[in-house]
């Protein structure tokens, strides 16, 4: 680099670091490209609280950033007191904001970053501010995010009873999102999102963690309604569903007017038009709304194959049963409306899967090598068989393929398939070779 | 993402096409890329209703993004730039019913000589807005499968639009109506290749 563009760098460099200092409401970084400096102009941009270099510059301002960093503060330690002084700190500070500004992916100098705030010279509420001009313009920043969990668990075991927690989290849900929004498929902003309710669920702190389930689930529930190819973000869909499967009855009744549904309606609307013809129980939509859980399960799942005397939870069961139906039917919509998203055909996937888990798990079974065996109940561990997976008969296998639920899922499913066959893809033909062959449906389909 | 970053009339002369009104949803860009993309969307859809023959629709998808035109027999057009998650039936609809509705609002006799100041249609932002969320509008509008007899032509690039010899990047420098600024943002758009930009 020639010596006479030190002194510009240098003055870009004191540029940037006085826009950084200066406004706080900064929210958005980018490079702009401009290839030739026409106008002798500081290639600085700030404009609503955006900011910009113009990407003439970068090149030099970057080798001269790095170079200097990694020569003059990166080298190893000859002494154990590597504490850097009070007019150094400024230094590094500015050299790793503007190298960290335009190349985010180097773990060196987050990891200084760290030593800093360590040390106490930097202040964590500052970075976090940080990370998310790097994020505005690289979404997809697996350091950044990195940085930002070293940060929130930090924050969090500093002081559990703080007050701003809320914010903290809704700050962070933000930041998702935008990151989310900038880039479709990013995982790495759904797994972040994923890693701030698993730490907050595993913190004993006074916080009401249901009523974070419920809002993560209706908004998921909304964003993969608008962002039909993006399997990451089904996947945290996915995720909340989960959450939600062990609400308390207050909390169910908050999901229920959250999402604005009745899931017992949507659940008998569903099992009434897919009813077995042939079947001996005759039931219609009025008798099924007023069936309580336990009676409306015994129906659809007269039989079941425990062997121990374990109370079901009836309520829990229908529950569950109740929402994944829920997100069935959100799902044959999208995929009526938005055609040829393969993403859709996964999460269907997904959520069969978890039905016919359920009905497994229920009648104390599961699939094991591609055959049903039995297992014993986890409750009281009864294992009359004394052994840890039995086979179990032809007959057992039918009667479990006879019971209503299970007809009932198959037929629609059936009525799906063949509706969507038209489309002119084969993604229909594919979900009917998944549940032949994976779910292991070959002989019922 | 399903969104509608633009939706534009335009009207077909005789060699090259004009445009009537236009309106962009540009949140999505970062700050100092907006003026660029917004000339560039607008270039965009100029070259495709000249490339378009006249009582025909074309799809058109480039990279993550979608292009629905339509060029009526009477020269009339309508473009609308989308996300490729964007249901073209939709959008076809829409750009049907602007044209009906544009049509009934200005004279033809103006098209041949307006321009986006001299035309008097606001409604478009609010399409805009509205279309946001196709599930809703679509309902509301109640048109499900009316489309009329028109087939949709599909392309894969907007390479296959141009007619042959035809590059877009000779087109892109030829072109007066984008800056300088545009120009340079279009090249460091093809260098990074916007779906490796990580």
């Amino acid at each position: 680099m020639d010596e006479d563009n030190f002194a510009l760098v240098e003055k870009i460099i004191k540029d940037l670091h006085n826009v950084l200092a200066k406004i706080p409401d900064l929210y958005a970084f980018d490079v702009v490209p401009v290839e030739v400096n026409y106008q002798n102009k500081s290639p600085v941009l700030h404009l609503e609280n955006c900011l910009g270099l113009e990407s003439w510059c970068v090149k030099h301002v970057y080798m001269y950033c790095y170079s200097e960093l990694m020569n003059k503060f990166c080298v190893k330690p000859k002494k154990i007191n590597n504490r850097i002084s009070t007019v150094d700190f400024d230094r590094v500070i500015r050299l790793l904001n503007v190298t960290l500004l335009l190349n985010p992916e180097i773990s060196t100098l987050w990891n200084k970053r760290r030593d800093l705030v360590l040390q106490s010279s930097l202040n964590k509420n500052n970075e976090l501010h940080f990370t998310r001009l790097i994020l505005s313009r690289k979404p997809k920043s697996n350091e950044a995010f990195g940085y930002r969990r070293w940060l929130l668990k930090s924050i969090l075991q500093d002081d559990h009873q703080n007050n701003s927690i809320e914010t903290l989290i809704n700050d962070e849900l933000i930041i998702c999102n935008l990151a989310s929004d900038k880039s479709p498929n990013n995982y790495h902003s759904w797994n972040h999102r994923m890693w701030l309710l698993n730490t907050l669920r595993n913190m004993t702190i006074n916080f009401d963690i249901n009523s974070l389930y419920i809002k993560e689930y209706h908004f998921s529930e909304k964003w993969t309604a608008k962002h039909v190819s993006d399997f990451s973000c089904f996947h945290y869909h996915e995720f909340c569903l989960k959450n939600i499967y062990d609400l308390s009855d207050k909390d169910w009744k908050i999901l229920e007017s959250t999402l604005n549904t009745n899931f017992r309606e949507v659940f008998v609307r569903f099992l009434a038009s897919n009813f077995p013809k042939d079947s001996t129980v005759q039931a219609s939509e009025e008798n099924l709304l007023m069936y309580s859980e336990k009676n409306i399960m015994s129906l659809l799942l007269a039989y079941s194959n425990r062997n121990c005397n374990c109370e079901v939870n009836y309520v829990k069961l229908c529950r569950k049963i109740e929402i994944l139906f829920h997100a069935l039917v959100a799902n044959d919509e999208l995929i009526r409306f938005y055609k040829y998203h393969e993403t859709l055909w996964y999460y269907r996937r997904f959520l069969i899967h978890e039905i016919i888990i359920i009905m497994y798990d229920h009648f104390g079974l599961v699939r094991h090598k591609g055959a049903l065996t039995k297992i014993s109940c986890k409750n009281c561990n009864f294992d009359e068989l004394r052994q840890k997976q039995a086979k179990i008969g032809r007959y057992d296998v039918n009667r479990i393929y006879t019971c209503i639920l299970f007809n009932v899922v198959l037929t629609h499913e059936k009525k799906i398939i063949n509706e969507r066959r038209m489309d002119g893809d084969n993604y229909a033909d594919r979900h009917e070779n998944y549940l032949k062959f994976v779910e292991g449906l070959n002989n019922v389909i | 993402m399903v969104r509608v970053y633009s939706l534009a009339i335009l009207y077909k002369g005789v060699n090259s096409a004009t445009t009537l009104k236009a309106a962009y949803d540009l949140q999505s860009f970062s700050f100092f890329q907006r003026t660029s993309v917004q000339e560039f969307m607008s270039f965009v859809s100029k070259t495709m209703v000249e490339r378009t023959q006249p009582a025909s629709r074309q799809s058109v998808k480039e990279g993550e993004y979608m292009v629905q035109v339509y060029v009526r027999a009477d020269n009339l057009a309508g473009i609308l730039i989308s996300d490729h998650e964007y249901p073209n039936r939709v959008a076809h609809t829409l750009i049907t019913k602007l044209l009906d509705e544009f049509s009934a609002k200005v004279p033809a006799d103006t098209w041949a000589t307006a321009n986006e100041t001299t035309v008097d249609f606001p409604v478009l932002p609010q399409y805009l807005a509205k279309y946001q969320n196709p599930r809703e509008a679509d309902a509301l509008t109640k048109i499900q499968n009316d489309l009329d007899e028109t087939k949709i032509i599909l392309h894969d690039t907007i390479k296959a639009v141009l007619e042959r010899g035809e590059k877009l990047d000779d087109l892109v420098a030829k072109s007066d109506d984008l800056s300088m600024h545009s120009k340079a943002f279009y090249k460091t758009a093809r260098k990074t290749n916007s779906c490796c930009n990580f």
